[in-house]
Order: C-alpha cells, then sequence, then structure tokens
C-alpha cells in the first residue's frame, strides 16, 4: 500500500506538477532555457532524495522548496543573464530606501499612474530579475504564482514573519529600481 | 495618527491581515494620501506581475521528466513490471494465462497427450516461460505451441 501510494507520488510530479514547476522556474529565470535546466535538476535532487521525503507532508511544498533551492544555489549561473551582482545581499536592495523615499515620494504617483496605463509593465519585469535572489523568489511566489504566506512560509522553511518582511522588502526595493532606471540612473 | 509600517500595508495589499489589523489598517488608509499610493503601487506591482504569460512546457521537457521518472520507479521483477504495465498489457498476459490453466487441465485429464501423463510442475514451468516470452501471443498461438514447450521441459 505504501509502496503504491509512493508510486502514485512520482507520477503525480510529472502529471500534475510538471507544466506549474515549469511555470514558476520561467518566472524565476525568465528564460526558457534556464527553466529547463532547473526543472531537470530540481527533478533529479527529488528522486536522488526521494526516500528522505515525509509522506505526511505534502508533496507540493517538498516538492517547490527543492525547486526553489536549486534555484538559489544556481544563482552563479542565472546572474550571467542578468547581470545581478552576487555581492547584493539583502539589505543591499533596501539601503537608503528610507532616503530616496523622501526624495522621490511625489514620483510614486506617477510611477502609479504609468503602471495603470500598462505603460511600464516591461520594466517591472525587468526591475523583477534585478532583484536579490531571495527576494525575487518571494514575490514570483506571492505576486506571480497567487501563493499565500503561509504556504511560503512551508516552502522556505521560514516564519510568517520573515515571509512578510521579504515580501515587503522586495517591493520597496523593486519600487527603488523602478524610480532609479526613471530617472535614467543607475539600473 | 502615524502612518503604518510598510510592511503592515504589504500585507494589506496582499489580504494576509487578520481582521481586526485590517480594520485599522482601512481607516488609515482612507485617510492618508501616501499609505494609500504604497498600497495601490504594491497591489499595482502584483497585477502586473501576475498578467505575465509563460510559455507551456516544451514537449522534449516532459518526455525527459516522465523517462527520468519511469526509470527511478523501474520495477526489477517479471511480476512488478506487469504489475506497472499498461491495460493492453495486462489483459494480453491474464488471457494467456487463463488459457494455461484451461490448458494445464485439459492435460491433467490426459485430453490432448492421451495416455502420457504430464507432471503440474512441467505444465507450470511451460505456462511461466510463455507468459514471459509471448505475453502478447494470441490465445491460438499458445494453445498451439504449448505442447511443444511442454516437450521440451520433459527433455530438459
Amino acid at each position: 500500500m505504501v509502496q503504491a501510494d509512493r508510486a502514485r507520488d512520482v507520477e503525480r510530479l510529472v502529471c500534475d506538477y510538471g507544466e506549474r514547476a515549469f511555470r514558476f522556474a520561467y518566472r524565476l529565470t525568465s528564460n526558457v532555457e534556464d527553466a529547463r535546466d532547473l526543472v531537470q535538476e530540481a527533478y533529479r535532487r527529488v528522486l536522488r532524495s526521494w526516500e528522505t521525503y515525509d509522506a505526511r507532508q505534502p508533496l507540493e511544498n517538498w516538492f517547490f522548496s527543492i525547486l526553489r533551492h536549486v534555484f538559489l544555489d544556481g544563482a552563479k549561473r542565472y546572474e550571467r543573464h542578468h547581470y545581478v551582482s552576487l555581492h547584493v545581499r539583502l539589505q543591499g536592495d533596501d539601503g537608503d530606501e528610507a532616503a530616496l523615499e523622501d526624495t522621490l515620494a511625489d514620483r510614486r504617483e506617477a510611477l502609479l499612474d504609468r503602471l495603470e496605463r500598462e505603460e511600464d509593465i516591461g520594466r517591472l519585469r525587468e526591475a523583477l530579475n534585478r532583484l536579490d535572489y531571495e527576494f525575487r523568489s518571494a514575490l514570483v511566489m506571492c505576486d506571480m504564482e497567487g501563493m499565500s504566506y503561509e504556504e511560503i512560509s512551508r516552502i522556505v522553511d521560514a516564519p510568517i514573519g520573515t515571509v512578510r518582511s521579504r515580501i515587503s522588502r522586495g517591493r520597496a526595493a523593486l519600487r527603488r529600481r523602478l524610480l532609479e532606471t526613471e530617472e535614467g540612473g543607475r539600473p | 495618527m502615524s502612518c503604518e509600517p510598510e510592511d503592515v500595508l504589504s500585507a494589506y495589499a496582499d489580504g494576509e491581515l487578520d481582521p481586526a489589523r485590517r480594520a485599522r489598517v482601512d481607516a488609515h488608509v482612507s485617510g492618508c494620501g501616501s499609505c494609500k499610493t504604497t498600497v495601490r503601487l504594491f497591489a499595482r506591482f502584483k497585477e502586473g506581475l501576475r498578467s505575465e504569460a509563460a510559455p507551456e512546457m516544451p514537449a522534449s521537457l516532459r518526455r525527459s521528466l516522465e523517462e527520468m521518472v519511469g526509470a527511478r520507479d523501474a520495477p526489477t521483477g517479471w511480476l512488478d513490471r506487469l504489475a506497472s504495465s499498461n491495460f493492453v498489457w495486462r489483459r494480453a498476459v491474464v488471457a494467456a494465462l487463463c488459457a494455461c490453466a484451461v490448458l494445464a487441465a485439459a492435460l491433467w485429464r490426459g485430453s490432448v497427450f492421451g495416455d502420457v501423463e504430464v507432471p503440474m510442475d512441467l505444465v507450470l514451468a511451460a505456462h511461466d516461460r510463455y507468459a514471459l516470452t509471448m505475453p502478447l501471443a494470441s490465445q491460438e498461438t499458445i494453445l498451439a505451441r504449448l505442447p511443444v514447450g511442454i516437450a521440451a521441459e520433459i527433455g530438459n
């Protein structure tokens, strides 16, 4: 019975999660080839560590947790495509945020107007690609995949407060990058 | 009234606040232009990112994953292979097994070989050989060739 359940779980990995895994990987990497590599490596790791899977936990959480880890581990390779420095750490994306907000507060309205007219949607994606990997994966899970904080918390194995903080800081960093590029300043 | 922290406004935009906190933020945001802009901006980020279409998974990747998963879960014994094989396979093998069982009963009564008595273990050995080597064979083929197989078992 247990063997049959396991076999069914393995089958579900492709049937139920394959498409979603690829979409998630694509949204993380913004590139079909990288997404393909990411998904294949994630499946390899899942199958290699299959015996460690606790069947009492949702298969989905375990699987997407591994997929996200593969993405973070492979950050160096993705850096080549997206020109993101590995030296940019979490605090580097929201440093000087308050000062910037003070000087650009009135420009947020203009940015919002353009986003509402869908003029800056492409730049929004570009800005996301330039975020720190932790922030990017948090926004991909929340905004693009529509996961709840609780689901994300299980996948990243962190408290909900941490998830909330990462999402908020990711959005602040996104805003900062959009405002900076709008100014013609640093990308 | 002091403004709400940004992580609270962000969680508010996601609908992730408990009802009491949400009501407080509702009251504040309705009278604070700055916080309202932040909430609208974050909500717009969410909508904009959500609207990005992702391509479908390439068929070659799906095949590759199916092969990978299939290899991981590949059964090793013939019983496992039979249990995990598709419906047509299973039906053909079951039909062959039934035919063999009927034939074995007939042989036991001496209706095929006349006076020759064939031990049941030889019949079963022949049956096993055919089940493994020609599982998709028709019932007629098995019936026609089984005596030859049994003769071979006797020869062994």
